[in-house]
């Protein structure tokens, strides 16, 4: 009898003990310790960096293919840099931390002086390398200028942005006023797609932006123009270029812009795809002589608070 | 014949009967009325112990469900603060915003993020890092969450990983300690022992 009940006790022990999972292994939260050391790579990546016209999200969404179709075309990983502002971007190309970058049209002005970035290629878009500055306004809104826009709550993009603070800019300035004395508030979204969401949701009552941007946005999303309205369109200047810093290699400065400027003869369907997430016909090449109207505004503006 | 019987006498079954004999003999012993007072007692006691333990329970699964889910929503909402300063390397804001949370929620053992190749950027464990969290969990670029229970020598924590940016910028994980879960339930218990305790009187 006793004998029966100790081998059903074992037994009974045994099937609870195999029918238990394997017990998880304690993780020691108070042990620790260095994180590994990156590992070094065996091979350069080109480090490219795009300045923040658009937000950082929609950066990655443009711009991911075109660099996955330059690191097929060069066979070599391509990084993608981004920095809050344009000026920690010209930066990166002062310093050489990135070999190429897309920078706004007055980033280049000045960094072709202070960091001796040179021109690369140029976007070109329906068929034109200018954009425009665009003076924004909610829909409901009764401004028709600039001069209707006193005493309102403005909204810049990047503090060296040219569509987006250099230009407005010289529109008060022919008002006789200064910003900071013209609007009631002034505050910065460091990029435009972010400029063009404040108006839409009545946060700002103008912004100016890049007309490529907006143009961009307006295909994405066709309701947009029921919400904001344009009241200004700037002459055309020079559109925001592609720039090399100056300790890059003849040699692959040269492979750069005959795989950009080739992209818009390419028909494989990756260039196909690179250009439309631009939003862009092609790249082409582009002279000094183009940014000459916006050099004259910066001038006439002269030097802005950071 | 004494040796056999010492081993009977030591072994659980006998000597369980033996006791059990031994309460019958005090029992059988009592009054009629003493027996049913007894009887009435044992199963007001039974039901009140009964009812602790079914509202610990209770409260233990309630608490533990709400936990797993606020450290999904701590998770999400760092994945989502956390993107631009992720894209834009601003690793001392994004710093801020871990220690922030942290600060904002008690229970918050610890949060992280790791970039796109599993590198830890930003972290609230300050100097070193307990490197066997890195592989506990993992989760997919297309997925909304992904949570595991951990055994942790602090305790059980719910670790929680949420993709940022759809797994592009890295991944966002934070773990919930269930310290306050046990701390709750003892202090329910604790406090619903008199109560239980009050029918008997």
């Amino acid at each position: 009898m006793l004998r029966r009940a100790t081998l059903i006790l074992v037994l009974l022990l045994t099937l609870s003990s195999c029918a238990m999972a394997p017990a998880a292994p304690t993780i020691r939260l108070s042990e620790l310790q260095p994180l590994p050391a990156e590992a070094s790579a065996q091979v350069v990546p080109l480090r490219v960096s795009v300045a923040s016209v658009v937000s950082p999200r929609g950066t990655v969404e443009s711009y991911q293919p075109l660099l996955d179709y330059l690191s097929a075309r060069l066979g070599r990983p391509v990084e993608l840099v981004q920095r809050r502002t344009y000026t920690e971007t010209n930066e990166l190309i002062g310093r050489g931390e990135v070999d190429v970058a897309f920078v706004c049209t007055s980033a280049y002005i000045s960094g072709r002086d202070a960091y001796g970035m040179s021109l690369l290629a140029a976007p070109q878009v329906a068929g034109a390398t200018t954009y425009h500055s665009l003076l924004l306004v909610p829909a409901d809104s009764a401004a028709r200028s600039m001069a209707d826009l006193g005493g309102a709550v403005f909204a810049f993009t990047d503090p060296t942005s040219y569509s987006g603070r250099v230009y407005p800019t010289s529109l008060v300035q022919a008002l006789g006023a200064t910003p900071e004395q013209f609007f009631d508030r002034i505050f910065y979204t460091y990029s435009h797609d972010d400029a063009i969401n404040v108006v839409a949701d009545g946060l700002a009552d103008a912004a100016a932006v890049d007309s490529l941007v907006y143009d961009f946005a307006l295909a994405r999303d066709p309701w947009l123009a029921e919400r904001v309205r344009v009241i200004h369109r700037s002459p055309p200047f020079g559109i925001p270029p592609i720039v090399v810093g100056p300790n890059v290699r003849p040699q692959l400065r040269a492979e750069l812009e005959a795989i950009l400027l080739g992209l818009g003869d390419d028909p494989a369907p990756e260039a196909r795809a690179a250009l439309k997430a631009l939003g862009i016909d092609r790249f082409v090449s582009i002279d000094d002589t183009i940014y000459a109207s916006a050099r004259a505004v910066l001038t006439t503006v002269g030097p802005l608070d950071p | 014949m004494t040796g056999a019987h010492t081993h009977h006498e030591s072994t659980p079954l006998p000597r369980a009967v033996h006791w059990a004999e031994r309460v019958w003999r005090v029992v059988g012993a009592v009054g009629i009325r003493a027996k049913i007072l007894g009887i009435v007692l044992g199963l007001v006691a039974l039901m009140g112990i009964t009812a602790t333990l079914e509202v610990r329970q209770i409260l233990s699964r309630t608490l533990d469900a709400q936990l797993h889910e606020r450290s999904v929503s701590v998770a999400r909402d760092l994945a989502a603060r956390s993107t631009d300063l992720v894209l834009t390397n601003d690793v001392y804001t994004l710093h801020q915003l871990l220690s922030d949370t942290q600060a904002n929620n008690t229970d918050l053992r610890y949060a992280f993020i790791t970039d796109q190749s599993g590198r830890v950027i930003a972290h609230t464990f300050g100097a070193g890092f307990p490197v066997e969290l890195l592989d506990a969990n993992d989760v997919a670029g297309d997925a909304h969450h992904a949570s595991v229970l951990l055994t942790t020598d602090e305790g059980q924590v719910w670790d929680a990983a949420v993709p940022i940016f759809d797994g592009r910028a890295g991944t966002a994980r934070v773990g919930l300690s269930l310290a306050s879960l046990d701390r709750s339930a003892s202090g329910c218990t604790r406090s619903s022992r008199p109560t239980a305790a009050l029918p008997t009187v």
